[in-house]
């Protein structure tokens, strides 16, 4: 067993990703019920249309690189909804990032290396359990957006809407997987642990930026791959058109395997950060 | 029986190395020290035989094996400390311990226990909490627990109190006398390592200066010669060429002599002295004198 995977190191690992997991539950949690009140504070305030107005005005590669209509009607629970939990996938993308470059540290940007890899345990088991670790990690995350958003269903009496959120946080998981394999082998490259954070940052926007130049020039449309938006649409899920392009997921899922063996690959020949 | 074998090993990061071609062997049942000032190169052979970097050429071999091929069974044999030991923060000590004892594989539990009353570790207290002192007591135990083998420990005494200095020391004499265990060090305290030590290893610059039984290290025709005065010994120091000279919290001056030692009585006979003392140099003073002939050799090879 100690050959490919852990389960002591695994609980070691889930225990140090404790304190960062609930800062950015926390996080994520506090940034969506500030959207949801927002939204719901301005129909309240008879500003839906203004917002409209203000979205259209939008040039419509933005817009279309977020895989949303022109025109939306914010009165609409559903286009509000939708809306946040747009975002939510982008907040999601981000932390999935940061735990696929902070793998291995020890939560803080400090590195554990040394004493992970003198236990008896081969590399490919480190880099496997550690993985597997940043997996559950983020799998929790998304329950935890789950939780929330049935909170916010529930209170605004619109449980008609669960099954779709369901849809919806079960797709954030499947594009946030291939972010966490993408940022994990980009570590593999990096030379300290504290350029975890500067790695998520930057493969995140990079690949939203990549998807509004593909929506603005036809020439670099090849580019919207990139964009997480590509492969889900979040508010055609919530709003009932349900697009999840199924063939663009699982050409991800394959883009996850092949980076998770090129890093077991990597790890099995580089240096170990030691500091 | 050869432990650990390093054949023309070298490490480079920039141009300069921070290892250059290096061969030594450690032998069974060695207790063997590596000793140098910072950036000399203790660390990377360190973590050259632990396979956390890789060399740029050369081969080292770990217990019959490649290090970098080295199976799990071998790897539950060796005990390691690290020079600066961190772990999961939210983790109480003991928990960090257990989790270490369980991939090990190591079930005595008392064993574990007995280690942790031993060397006084914070059992309850999480680890973020605590100062790179208890975190290496931490690392002692997880190094010494079960029945290592091999123990390697980089920069051994470092950050520790005194009252811990000795426990270790005395716990690795014993492992290392009475149950044959290989023990390797690394520390800069070459003074301490002089005593505990069978073997050691002199670095510097990432370069391996010589690997020498202590004894033969402290053969020499020189002297550390300590006196109290309060006179003025300018003239003294003037006459023998003394360059060097140390004086401590106790109002001692001290300096290596190599000349005739009558001489120096003799010119000592003329002073008010009010205690002269006249001993072996330590490791250290050898360390010195190896850098002196180092840099000797260097001048030597510029000229």
């Amino acid at each position: 067993m100690n050959e490919y995977f852990s389960f002591p190191l695994l609980g070691y690992k889930l225990k140090s990703r404790t304190k960062n997991f609930l800062v950015w539950s926390t996080i994520s949690l506090c940034l969506f019920i500030l959207i949801v009140v927002m939204f719901s504070n301005l129909l309240s305030a008879g500003l839906p249309e203004f917002i409209s107005d203000m979205a259209s005005s939008f040039p419509g590669a933005v817009t279309g690189s977020a895989e949303q209509q022109e025109t939306m009607d914010f009165r609409d629970f559903g286009v509000n909804f939708g809306v946040c939990m747009q975002i939510m996938l982008v907040v999601g993308c981000v932390y999935a990032s940061y735990l696929g470059a902070s793998a291995n540290t020890n939560g803080r940007g400090d590195s554990d290396v040394c004493f992970v890899y003198s236990l008896p345990v081969s590399r490919i088991c480190a880099v496997l359990t550690s993985f597997a670790a940043q997996l559950i990690t983020l799998f929790l995350h998304n329950i935890v957006v789950f939780l929330v958003s049935t909170a916010v269903l529930f209170s605004n009496n619109k449980m008609t809407y669960l099954s779709k959120v369901l849809l919806a946080v079960g797709a954030f998981f499947l594009i946030e997987i291939i972010y966490l394999a993408v940022s994990f082998l980009l570590a593999t490259f990096m030379n300290s642990g504290s350029q975890a954070s500067s790695i998520s940052a930057v493969v995140v926007t990079i690949t939203i930026l990549f998807g509004v130049l593909g929506s603005m020039a036809k020439t670099l449309a090849i580019l919207k791959i990139f964009s997480p938006y590509s492969y889900i649409s979040v508010f055609g899920i919530i709003t009932g058109e349900s697009r999840l392009y199924v063939v663009g997921i699982a050409a991800g899922l394959l883009m996850t395997v092949i980076s998770l063996v090129l890093s077991c690959s990597r790890y099995n020949q580089i240096d170990l950060i030691l500091d | 029986m050869a432990i650990i074998t390093l054949v023309k090993v070298s490490k480079y990061y920039t141009k300069r190395p921070a290892l250059g071609d290096t061969s030594f062997a450690v032998n069974e049942g060695d207790f063997f020290g590596i000793a140098g000032p910072k950036k000399s190169g203790k660390s990377t052979i360190i973590n050259l035989c632990m396979d956390f970097i890789r060399p740029t050429s050369g081969n080292i071999t770990v217990m019959g094996q490649k290090s970098w091929k080295l199976s799990t069974e071998k790897k539950k044999l060796i005990g390691f400390m690290p020079s600066n030991p961190t772990y999961c923060e939210t983790m109480k000590a003991i928990d960090v311990i257990r989790t270490a004892a369980k991939i090990k594989g190591v079930t005595d539990n008392e064993q574990v226990m007995r280690l942790c009353k031993h060397f006084n570790v914070d059992r309850n207290k999480r680890v973020g909490s605590l100062p790179l002192s208890c975190r290496k007591k931490i690392a002692i135990v997880i190094a010494l627990m079960g029945n290592p083998k091999l123990v390697i420990m980089d920069n051994c005494f470092v950050a520790l109190d005194k009252d811990t200095k000795n426990k270790l020391a005395h716990y690795l004499l014993d492992l290392n006398n009475k149950e044959g265990v290989t023990v390797v060090i690394s520390d800069r305290n070459i003074d301490l390592l002089q005593q505990i030590c069978t073997r050691i290893a002199i670095m510097r610059k990432g370069s391996l200066l010589e690997i020498s039984e202590k004894e033969v290290l402290l053969k020499s025709d020189t002297r550390r010669i300590s006196i109290k005065t309060s006179d003025d010994l300018s003239a003294l120091y003037n006459l023998f060429r003394i360059t060097e000279v140390d004086k401590d919290d106790n109002g001692y001056i001290s300096f290596l002599y190599k000349k005739d030692i009558n001489s120096l009585i003799g010119a000592l006979a003329t002073y008010n002295l009010d205690d002269l003392q006249i001993t072996l140099p330590s490791l250290g003073d050898a360390l010195v004198r190896f850098y002196e002939r180092q840099l000797e050799q260097e001048n030597g090879g510029e000229n």
